[in-house]
């Protein structure tokens, strides 16, 4: 008499023989979920308020403290969530199929009335079971329980922590089935759990290496996609960015769907012989050797190359390195799969294949044989080019900040869309300087600068040159004669007057102690405004770049309550410069009653300290500050991005007021005298 | 009822089970017998569904075993090394077995187990080697599978158990249709139980035959002949497959009844001539050497 297996009752019996892992799992479940989230909510609840009006003020309402903790518990980009779902994933998966990797208990399983298929959806399933009751459990009690207690279960909080939590144990499932595939694909615990690394992190940390190897090697190097970029390589990073992008939640389930279907496969065809063996299949120990070890010999020999000579300029050093850490990773990698010293040379198909995988590597990155840093297309294929608006900010703000978050209309980085906003056709200029970049980087006073070609085949091409200031300066000066290109690369004409509340005023000399707040109206906003945008789309930024700013106009705080997407000038620049060529904006200041100081203001000062190579100077005498304050000048925002900052000071004047911050050296010779002198 | 067909499998580069074909009869107790890595454990997991074959087939009753839950209801493998649940009880093991095997007897399996004073609700690993071995024979016959392949199973227990499994096996034949098929290298064991002997060697069978038969075909006699010219007559004569010689004395294990065999002898006027009883191991020991796998030669 034969009979159909109940797959139930086997999940059932798994389930009980695993109860220890459930009852792990609810434990930290319980702590992470109600618990800590109920100690969050106490805090959120209980914080200081900031009166209002202000930035803060709007964000001190309780009600979106609360609010803003459920979303980050159940659908922010929490970076716990993912540590959880790895451990769990690997815990579940692990003591699921480790069957697979002992002999007595192969022949025990596989000897039972099994479908192969069933081998795999018992433990599979009841993986699943074990990690997401318990995870629903405590996050509906958090959510709904807890919550109410707080007033916190409302429309707005619903509507996203409940999607969030079924993205959550769709992210589960995605990194579970992937450490599940390890465990298939392998005979040992140990390269189960290092295949499931490779599996889940892979991706990143490639991403990661390639980056640094091209930032390394080219000095031309420029990308455009950030950092953020990697996260969209690894199942474990979507699962942070589903809330926020649908192509993540795509290419998270498209994982999960893959990596099950491999996974039936893998178990179809598993040769059960295999166990404690290292892999299941001879083809995959090659594979994997090529796949890590010419990233970990390229890192390596970078690693070794920097620190054994001291700086990773040395080309020679970079290859032997690269090529003798692959030498000893071939080896480790043999001895740690078969401990066997004749296995070096049996293997040495896969070897030649890694030992050119590095060479291919090392032609590209330090040898550059691709010719990156040589790039310059013919003028008859590109349609377009810009310069990259970053070395002009430091033009017009005193701290230059560059939300790595601000984004254009379309989700771009906020730099390439300004980048794409100031592409021009009248490029000449911008070609002569390319030119002067591949050909004879510059290397004394020099400044770094960012350009797009936009290629007629559609292609967009990003290069950062070293190039001399003067060149930049002609070239600036040359391409702002076209007004149209004035307004698309000029960023004021993207300063909205709303942005330009509680604002301050101050002058930019080492003494200055003039700062004076703007409380402006909705129409004298939008004059100041209008007055920027005249002055600076006006001036010419070459010869800004050489001049010293008058005064400097300070936002308070950034708006943090902007949505991501929306163009934020305020968190790129938090303080603008005005030039004394910005005659319209000091004519208005000059009507709210500030003007900037022309010299600077000894009489209150008591002493002036800086520092220079470590070693602390202090002046007292007002001869010796005088002469301090005539060989020095505060450093304009392209001084400071250059590094070409030379001492810090710091003024204390006699109420006690102490004014501190960097400055360049003016006039080397009185200023050597001035330091012999003391 | 079991058919292997020209199966093979190699592993790497070692060819475990080198085209095989053999059958196995419904009802027959069948030993396995075999030199190290004759093959014997490699084909008992092929024929458990455990191993797919590289080549061949392995059918029960016309249906292929591998990948086929009905049919390997109907078969039950006892590893060398048996696998417990951690912290499992036999009661435990039969409930997992209950759930796999539809006709597994639980009445029969507890009373087994009170047969040997065995705990079920102990835990098997405070059990010794023997005792877990003993659980693993009782769940097996319980499981109610028509085919028991038990690789070495009999190895420690000891006697008075083994007796008592013997026992419960021949019973079980009497009461329904069972075949067990037993893997070992304890030739006096598998000659109390077995009636029908498979010998492997490097992966293919060397022969397959009942116990009987095998005996009834080949014949060890003891002789001393007048002169050396009848006793190279003699040798020609006969299908020797093992000779050997003590002074005058000749032992001769050669093909052919026992009449046959004293015929041939007795033509040549022996001085002497008796035929020795022939146990399983000097037939293994000779059917090997024949084979070209000759133990003496290692200590010569």
């Amino acid at each position: 008499m034969t009979s159909k297996i109940s797959l139930t009752k086997l999940i059932a019996n798994d389930l009980k023989r695993r109860s220890w892992l459930v009852i792990l799992i609810a434990l930290a479940g319980f702590f992470i979920y109600p618990v800590s989230y109920c100690m969050s909510l106490i805090l959120a609840r209980d914080m200081v308020t900031m009166p209002a009006p202000s930035a803060y003020g709007e964000y001190s309402r309780m009600a979106d403290r609360l609010q803003d903790t459920a979303v980050s518990y159940f659908a922010g980009d929490t970076s716990m969530l993912p540590l959880i779902i790895v451990i769990a994933a690997v815990l579940t998966a692990y003591t699921g199929f480790s069957w697979l990797h002992s002999k007595a208990q192969t022949d025990f399983y596989a000897g039972m009335p099994q479908k192969r298929v069933h081998l795999f959806l018992v433990p599979y399933v009841s993986g699943i079971l074990i990690a997401v009751i318990p995870y629903l459990v405590c996050a509906l009690i958090a959510l709904f329980g807890v919550g109410a207690a707080f007033g916190n279960v409302t429309p707005a909080v619903l509507k996203l922590a409940l999607p969030g939590i079924l993205w959550a144990v769709v992210g589960y499932l995605a990194v579970y089935t992937a450490a599940v595939l390890a465990m298939l694909l392998t005979g040992r615990g140990v390269l189960g759990f290092s295949l499931m690394g490779l599996i889940l992190f892979y991706g990143p940390l490639a991403y990661l290496l390639v980056r640094a190897m091209a930032e390394t090697s080219f000095d031309t190097y420029y990308s455009v996609t950030g950092l953020g970029q990697m996260r969209f390589y690894s199942p474990v990073t979507l699962i942070g960015m589903v809330h926020d992008s649908p192509l993540a939640g795509l290419l998270l389930i498209i994982f999960l769907v893959s990596a099950l279907a491999l996974c039936v496969f893998a178990m179809e065809k598993r040769p059960m012989e295999r166990a404690e063996m290292p892999f299941v299949h001879p083809f995959i120990a090659p594979c994997v050797k090529v796949i890590t070890g010419i990233p970990a010999a390229m890192f390596t020999g970078y690693l070794f190359s920097d620190t054994m000579t001291g700086r990773l300029g040395s080309l020679g050093w970079e290859i032997f390195w690269c090529f003798a850490a692959a030498l000893v990773f071939n080896v480790v990698f043999e001895m740690v799969l078969s401990t066997d010293v004749k296995e070096l040379l049996g293997h040495w198909r896969s070897a030649a294949v890694f030992f050119a995988g590095v060479l291919i590597f090392v032609c590209i990155f330090p040898l550059d044989l691709m010719g990156y840093d040589r790039f310059l297309p013919k003028e008859e294929e590109i349609e377009s080019m810009a310069i990259g608006q970053d070395t002009l900010y430091a033009c017009f703000a005193d701290e230059v900040y560059m939300d790595q978050y601000a984004a254009g209309p379309d989700g771009e980085p906020l730099e390439v869309y300004l980048m794409n906003q100031a592409l021009t056709e009248q490029f000449a200029p911008i070609y002569t300087l390319c030119r002067e970049g591949v050909i004879t980087p510059a290397e004394d006073n020099n400044v770094y600068v960012t350009v797009h070609y936009h290629l007629k085949s559609g292609r967009d091409v990003y290069r950062r040159y070293q190039v001399s200031k003067k060149t930049l300066g002609n070239t600036m000066t040359l391409l702002c004669e076209n007004p149209a290109y004035r307004q698309a690369a000029y960023p004021f004409r993207y300063l909205d007057p709303a942005d330009l509340k509680d604002m301050t005023v101050r002058s930019c000399k080492l003494t200055a102690r003039d700062e004076v707040e703007m409380i402006l109206d909705e129409g004298e906003r939008k004059e100041l405004a209008e007055c920027l945008a005249a002055d600076a789309g006006n001036a010419n930024a070459g010869l800004l770049m050489e001049s010293e700013p008058a005064g400097i106009l300070a936002s308070t705080i950034p708006d943090f309550s902007e949505p991501e997407n929306e163009i934020n000038l305020e968190q790129c620049l938090r303080s603008l410069y005005i030039y004394p060529q910005y005659q319209r904006t000091l004519a208005f200041l000059k009507d709210r009653g500030w003007v900037p100081m022309e010299q600077e203001e000894t009489e209150e000062v008591d002493t002036v300290s800086f520092w220079i190579d470590d070693e602390q100077y202090v002046l007292t005498s007002e001869e010796d500050m005088e002469t301090f304050f005539a060989c020095t000048a505060r450093p304009s925002g392209l001084q400071r991005m250059e590094g070409e900052v030379s001492l810090y000071y710091e003024i204390a004047f006699g109420d006690g007021y102490i004014n501190a911050d960097a400055a360049v050296i003016t006039d080397q010779a009185a200023f050597e005298a001035l330091k012999k002198a003391h | 009822m079991i058919e292997i067909s020209h199966v093979s499998k190699k592993f790497d580069s070692i060819l475990a089970v080198d085209d095989l074909t053999a059958h196995i009869e419904k009802g027959q107790v069948f030993g396995l017998v075999g030199t190290n890595e004759a093959g014997k454990s490699t084909l008992l997991r092929m024929l458990s569904g455990v191993l797919r074959p590289d080549t061949g087939s392995l059918t029960l009753d016309g249906k292929t075993i591998y990948n086929n839950s009905v049919v390997k209801q109907e078969i039950c493998f006892l590893s060398d090394s048996g696998y417990y649940f951690p912290n499992a009880t036999p009661a435990d093991m039969a409930d997992y077995y209950a759930l796999l095997y539809p006709n597994f007897d639980r009445t029969r399996f507890d009373g087994f187990l009170k047969l040997l004073e065995l705990d079920p609700r102990r835990k098997m690993n405070t059990f010794s080697k023997g005792m877990k071995k003993q659980v693993a024979v009782f769940l097996g016959i319980a499981s109610g599978a028509r085919c028991l392949l038990c690789d070495e199973t009999f190895d420690g227990l000891d006697p008075v158990v083994r007796q008592a499994v013997k026992g419960i096996f021949a019973a079980e034949i009497l009461d329904r249709d069972f075949t067990p098929v037993i893997a070992s290298h304890n030739l006096r064991e598998l000659e109390d139980i077995c009636d029908h002997v498979g010998l492997l060697h490097k992966g293919r069978i060397l022969l397959s035959e009942d116990l009987e038969d095998m005996k009834f075909h080949t014949q060890k006699v003891q002789c001393v002949l007048p002169n050396p010219v009848l006793e190279r007559e003699l040798l020609e004569d006969l299908e020797v497959v093992r000779t050997g010689r003590s002074g005058s004395l000749m032992t001769i294990v050669a093909r052919g009844t026992g009449e046959e065999v004293m015929d041939k002898v007795n033509r040549r006027n022996p001085i002497y001539a008796e035929i020795l009883p022939l146990s399983l191991e000097e037939i293994f020991i000779s059917e090997t050497e024949v084979a070209g796998y000759d133990i003496k030669d290692i200590f010569d």
